[in-house]
């Protein structure tokens, strides 16, 4: 592995430095960044590249059950977006399927993240059972929600012995049930994500407002949760972009309100029409973009004002 | 738990300095209501599991073992399916994930969040749109060039280690990022070459990690339905799209049996997680 | 040693070929104008050194003059941007570090952590493909070196920061290298086990022999070990010598204030006759044994060790050359030794002195009138390059004319 004797040529000397490094160590023992290259091609041929074929698909014709024409770019697929009640609706239930999961998982998820962070006795036993649930399969937890849920179920049985309720809700077939069954299913991603929020709220700062005389219903509005806020926000959009793209429980639980993702499937396994389909998953994907956005800039500018 | 100072008073719901107010106790029962959200479903299909009742009334007025013994012969097939994609997945993702996380996470200089961005950025995606992103990519292979991995094991695996691979790569990166770089000098100056040093050396530094990596991976194969649904073939349905099927338009009891065993497997599976990696990590504190 | 040398700081060619002669003599590592630059910022500049076999040679410096980037590069973990390095005469300066055969001993240890500690240090000779058991004798051999031949079968965890560092001296001696690299190895460590650790590696570097180059910041460790020191700042070199050498006859600014304490001064040679220079020090003169030849009116600066001042009553001494009058400002007493401040309106300075407190011994208090005195040959010059101005030396000449040297 000799080479001649190192030339005083600055070119080679750039060629070394070409390896940025903060402070001199080891430039010619790094890892090299070429090991990550196999991955990038990888996604790039089996993901980024079908993706963006898929896409453009939407400005093709429908031609029949499983054929289009791609020879013309055609937008008549996302006027069918605005015409046809079936695909308004569609956004619509998307949307505010979303933004219910979102504010139910943050509901649910800021107190869990709170007791688990602050409780010694009880926080080591409930991190474990929302790890150990977490991992369990997604048609479990339906069949477990259709139970659940159901007509005849506990809760509408229980509902209805309190005097609450005189009819059954449906909760079952209903945009409800699938908004819950996917609160369940990434209510354990988020109670992980706030729970080191929770934990660098030093508990001291609880103190010192209890010490200045606010209750607890104060000190948490008005000190914890300011404190969480970047923490609720991040869980917020991860939460949004994973409930946009839920399928199997919104599929299942969802009855006839379909959201985008599963109209997706059933374009394209009913109908088999790629172009709609295509324009549903373009349309899906800059909702999300757009919803994120916007959101980003409104908390900015929050901050700044 | 982390974020304790040793000095601060004793803050925990079960005793503390200041008086238990009505506040903690909804918060608790909310933390409560939570807990139940979160398990309960689980529980219930379990039970459900050994009900009499065809429509699985609850809680159950008899209980019987009837629906074990009755499990669609089916079901271990597609199991079988599910295992053997899963297991591929896993290697593929290991394959792929490791020297990647080890080069994001020693990456200098500028680019590394942008790299790292792209690299897990399948997670963004909706299965839904990746699945038929992918059907359509088989089937102009299958157009153009003659390849017909539409159906088959190989297709699903391909599109199952694009999910399954930023899982790896989220679990290897920070353990990654905390190996020492002298221990690896150490090896070459005794001697070893890179590659030696790579396999002597380095993997076993992140062996938690890949295991860790490993069982998400394993998981999200195992339990996939988009991505599965549309790619998958006449002997290549997994369990997972089969009970999709079954829970949407043939919902039996013996469903509840498979879901039970499902959830045994899984359940034993984090045991081992937690066991081998420890809870703390795997929350990620 | 009475080479007359150019007071030139910044090559240092002359300087590295001509100092003490080594215990063994024979060179085995020679670094040749080794440079490195950085994004154009350059870390090490233009250093050559040589490094005798069997030497224990230190490199010191504070951090950011290029030590540790110097030391890699020898280990063969950072290519020079120019100059070669050559062992026994074969340029080695782009072989990898797997075939240099040099152990070396990292700050944080970098033990394997997965390896019980026996698996650590036989590392490297299965590498060399020793049998399993060749290479498990040899590890407990080198074990036995550092004395930790009953953790062989313990993991590094299991070990405290002084023992782990002793394994990772075991384990890169265990390749029997040519040459032993130590890159701030006791920083880690706590005050106490710093010294014992750093002894140890003394003995184990006399046990076997091996040429031993040591990276540290701290001084007083490099003068615990070594055999020979090299004074590094800001990429260059700044001397290279013996401790004593480095303590007595400092040939820059930056040493003299690096290495020990003493009282510094600016000064004019007004005369220089026999090895004997009389140095015009604010309205006074000191005289300094030179073993650099100057000329009248160079600018020099003067340094006396706090060790070397004597003090003593007010006319008890006599006069003779390099006595002063002085009073104490300020006294510190430290146990051993005191302290005090002796400020010597003659010379413009505020001198410090060190002395030891025994029976008998005077007590010096504040405000105390004292004579100074110290010998010629105590006093350190060091020459700066610029010259300094005539007026004071004419003003003298004549005063010079009618004294005895």
């Amino acid at each position: 592995m000799t080479t001649t004797q190192a030339p005083p040529d600055p070119k080679t000397a750039s060629l070394t430095a070409a390896v940025r490094l903060p402070r001199p160590r080891t430039s010619r023992t790094a890892t090299p960044r070429a090991l990550i290259v196999p991955l990038i091609v990888f996604q790039t041929v089996m993901c980024f590249a079908p993706q963006l074929y898929f896409y453009s698909i939407a400005f093709a014709t429908s031609t029949g059950p499983g054929a289009f024409d791609a020879s013309q770019w055609t937008l008549e697929n996302f006027g069918q977006l605005f015409t046809s009640p079936i695909y308004r609706n569609a956004i619509g239930d998307t949307l505010v399927f979303a933004v219910s999961v979102v504010f139910a998982v943050l509901l649910l998820g800021f107190p869990l993240a709170y007791v688990i962070s602050r409780s010694r006795t009880w926080g080591v036993p409930l991190l474990a059972i929302v790890i150990v649930t977490s991992f369990t399969s997604v048609i479990v937890r339906v069949l477990g929600w259709k139970i659940l849920l159901g007509d005849a179920g506990p809760i509408n049985t229980a509902l209805q012995h309190l005097g609450l309720i005189a009819e059954p809700l449906r909760l079952v077939n209903s945009l409800p049930g699938a908004v819950i069954g996917t609160v369940n299913a990434v209510l354990p991603l988020v109670v992980l994500l706030l729970i080191p929020v929770m934990d660098q709220i030093p508990r001291s700062v609880e103190d010192a407002s209890a010490g200045l005389g606010a209750g607890r219903a104060r000190t948490l509005w008005r000190v914890v949760l300011p404190l969480s806020r970047a923490g609720l926000l991040g869980s917020a959009f991860v939460t949004f972009a994973y409930a946009m793209g839920s399928f199997t429980t919104p599929a299942l639980l969802g009855g006839n309100s379909m959201i985008l993702s599963v109209l997706i499937s059933q374009q394209v396994r009913t109908s088999v029409n790629y172009p709609m389909a295509a324009t549903l998953a373009l349309t899906l994907m800059a909702l999300v973009v757009v919803v994120l956005l916007v959101a980003t800039r409104f908390d900015r500018k929050k901050v700044s004002g | 738990m982390s974020g304790r100072t040793p000095s601060a008073p004793a803050h925990s719901l079960g005793k503390r300095l200041t008086r238990f107010s009505l506040v903690d106790f909804v918060l608790g029962v909310v933390a409560v209501f939570g807990l139940i959200a979160l398990a309960g479903p689980t529980i219930v299909a379990i039970i459900g599991a050994f009900g009499r009742d065809r429509y699985s009334t609850f809680p159950p007025s008899e209980w019987t073992l009837h629906w074990f013994a009755t499990i669609d012969p089916v079901y271990w097939q597609v199991a079988g399916t599910s295992l053997t994609l899963a297991t591929l997945t896993t290697v593929g993702s290991i394959v792929l994930g490791v020297p990647a996380a080890l080069a994001l996470a020693r990456w200098r200089g500028r680019g590394r969040a942008a790299i790292g961005t792209l690299v897990r950025s399948p997670l963004q995606i909706p299965y839904v749109v990746f699945g038929v992103a992918a059907l359509q990519f088989y089937l102009v292979l299958d157009r153009t060039l003659g390849i017909e991995i539409l159906g088959t094991m190989t297709g699903l695996v391909l599109a199952h280690v694009v999910i399954a691979t930023p899982y790896m790569i989220g679990a290897v990166v920070p353990t990654a990022t905390g190996l020492k770089e002298n221990v690896e000098l150490a090896a070459y100056g005794l001697g070893a070459s890179r590659t030696r040093t790579f396999f002597t050396i380095t993997i076993p530094g992140l062996k938690n990690a890949i295991v860790a990596g490993a069982l998400f991976s394993f998981l999200i194969s195992f339990d996939d339905v988009p991505v599965s649904l549309f790619l998958m073939g006449a002997g290549t349905q997994t369990l997972p799209v089969k009970l999709y099927f079954d829970t949407q338009f043939s919902l039996s009891p013996s469903l509840y049996a498979v879901a039970a065993v499902i959830t045994v497997f899984t359940t034993a599976a984090v045991a081992i997680l937690m066991r081998v990696v420890g809870l703390k990590r795997l929350s990620g504190r | 040693m009475d080479s007359t040398m150019p007071m030139d700081t910044t090559s240092t060619t002359a300087a590295s070929y001509s100092e003490a002669p080594s215990k063994a003599g024979r060179v085995g590592l020679h670094v040749e104008g080794i440079t490195k630059t950085f994004h154009d910022a350059p870390v090490v500049r233009d250093v050559s050194l040589e490094v005798h076999e069997g030497e224990f040679l230190t490199l010191l410096g504070p951090s950011g003059c290029g030590k540790t980037t110097l030391i890699r590069m020898i280990a063969g973990y950072i290519d020079p941007t120019r100059g070669r390095i050559l062992q026994h005469d074969a340029d080695i300066t782009h072989l990898p570090p797997q075939r240099r055969n040099m152990g070396m001993v990292f700050q944080d240890y970098a033990l394997f952590e997965h390896l019980t500690i026996r698996e650590n240090v036989a590392f490297g000779p299965r590498i060399r493909r020793l049998s399993r058991s060749a290479s498990r004798a040899r590890a407990d051999e080198m074990l036995e070196l550092v004395g930790l031949q009953g953790s062989a079968k313990k993991y590094p965890a299991q070990l405290s920061g002084g023992m782990k560092q002793r394994v990772a001296l075991a384990r890169a001696l265990a390749i029997r290298p040519n040459v032993l690299l130590l890159d701030e190895p006791f920083s880690a460590l706590d005050a106490k086990l710093r010294v014992s650790l750093r002894d140890e590696v003394r003995r184990v570097q006399q046990t076997t022999g091996v040429t031993t180059i040591l990276v540290t910041h701290d001084q007083q460790e490099a003068f615990g070990v070594s055999d020979r020191i090299v004074v590094m700042r800001e990429g260059s070199v700044e001397q290279v010598g013996t401790p004593r050498e480095l303590y007595h006859t400092p040939r820059t600014p930056f040493v003299l204030n690096f290495v020990g304490h003493s009282t510094r001064a600016e000064g004019v040679v007004a005369s220089q006759r026999a090895g004997q220079t009389r140095l015009a020090v604010g309205t006074d003169y000191i005289t300094a044994h030179s073993r650099v030849s100057f000329a009248p009116g160079d600018a020099v600066i003067v340094a006396v060790r706090p060790e070397s001042a004597r003090l003593s009553h007010p006319g008890s001494e006599g006069s003779g050359v390099n006595t002063y009058a002085g009073i104490v400002s300020r006294t510190e007493f430290v146990g051993a030794k005191e302290f005090a401040e002796v400020s010597l309106p003659s010379l413009g300075i505020s001198l410090a002195a060190e002395y030891s407190i025994g029976a008998g011994e005077e007590r010096w208090r504040e405000g105390d009138a004292v004579e100074v005195r110290f010998r010629p040959e105590d006093v350190i010059t060091i020459g700066l390059t610029t010259r300094a101005e005539q007026p004071s030396i004419e003003r003298e000449q004549s005063s010079i004319e009618g004294e005895q040297s």
